[in-house]
């Protein structure tokens, strides 16, 4: 496997979808080369620190207005049947 | 009956606490991927309120083959990207979509994630980096890897195949880590 092939398949590995053979010959040039495991750490670190830092919950006075701003307009909804 | 069943049927009914459940169970997960996908609270707000509004309106005629988060999570999709067309800020994917990218800065970032976090530079990096792809990245990332939705549904949100959506979301994941590798190259 080239380093193009791993960097196009490297969603793929860190996914787990890749066949056996394909899987197999990752992991060999990953062995071999010191570039595309940098790349694949690094990736897998992005999605991480994605899935960390990157979820924005609704907190606070802002959750409670908007809330509140949903019952006003179903209870409008409600009282002209719409 | 499932959790969604219980939950449609009481909606249905216009049962009072159902849509405060509905709510309460979902308004983090609408709120941060219409954050992630317009970067703009103000925005984001605006399509959390609307996303719910037309679940309130349309739960008639959901049809339970898809989960009641990923019907949410769809309206969401397409209410934050009406508002991105409203305001012209649409961004095209750029024509190359399907081509491999290399990375160009290879340096080892030697911290783990969670070590990481603990500085604001890093959050703040992170935030400019996503702010940098065009919408349809953002989303696919958002969807996929924070969100941690599996691929076909992330497809049936985004209305796209699922051999696309992993394109995306693997283009999303380069463009990323090399937005980050560029902060990691200058601070080392």
């Amino acid at each position: 496997m080239t380093c193009t092939e791993l960097i196009e398949y490297l969603s793929q590995y860190i996914d787990q979808e890749l066949d056996t053979e394909l899987e197999k010959a990752a992991q060999e040039h990953l062995a071999s080369c010191h570039n595309c495991s940098i790349a694949l750490d690094t990736t897998k670190k992005t999605i991480t620190l994605g899935r960390l830092a990157l979820a924005k919950p609704l907190t606070g006075v802002k959750r409670e207005k908007l809330y509140s701003q949903l019952q006003q307009v179903f209870a409008q909804q409600t009282e002209t049947g719409s | 009956m499932t959790d969604d069943e219980t939950l449609i049927e009481r909606l249905r009914k216009k049962d009072e606490t159902a849509f405060k459940d509905l709510f309460e169970l979902n308004i983090d997960h609408v709120y941060s991927l219409a954050y992630g996908i317009l970067q703009n609270e103000d925005d984001a707000e605006e399509t959390a309120q609307q996303t719910f509004i037309a679940a309130y309106k349309t739960i008639d005629r959901f049809e339970p083959k898809a989960k009641l988060s990923t019907w949410l999570y769809r309206i969401t999709y397409n209410n934050a990207l009406n508002i991105l067309n409203k305001r012209r800020q649409t961004d095209p994917l750029p024509d190359n979509e399907n081509e491999s990218i290399m990375p160009s800065s290879l340096v080892d970032w030697r911290f783990e994630p969670e070590q990481m976090l603990l500085e604001e530079e890093i959050h703040k990096q992170l935030e400019k980096a996503i702010s940098t792809l065009p919408p349809a990245l953002r989303a696919a990332f958002l969807l996929r890897d924070v969100e941690q939705i599996p691929i076909h549904e992330c497809a049936d949100i985004q209305n796209i195949s699922e051999t696309l959506c992993k394109a995306r979301t693997h283009r999303a994941r380069l463009l990323l880590r090399e937005r980050l590798s560029e902060y990691f190259s200058e601070r080392n």
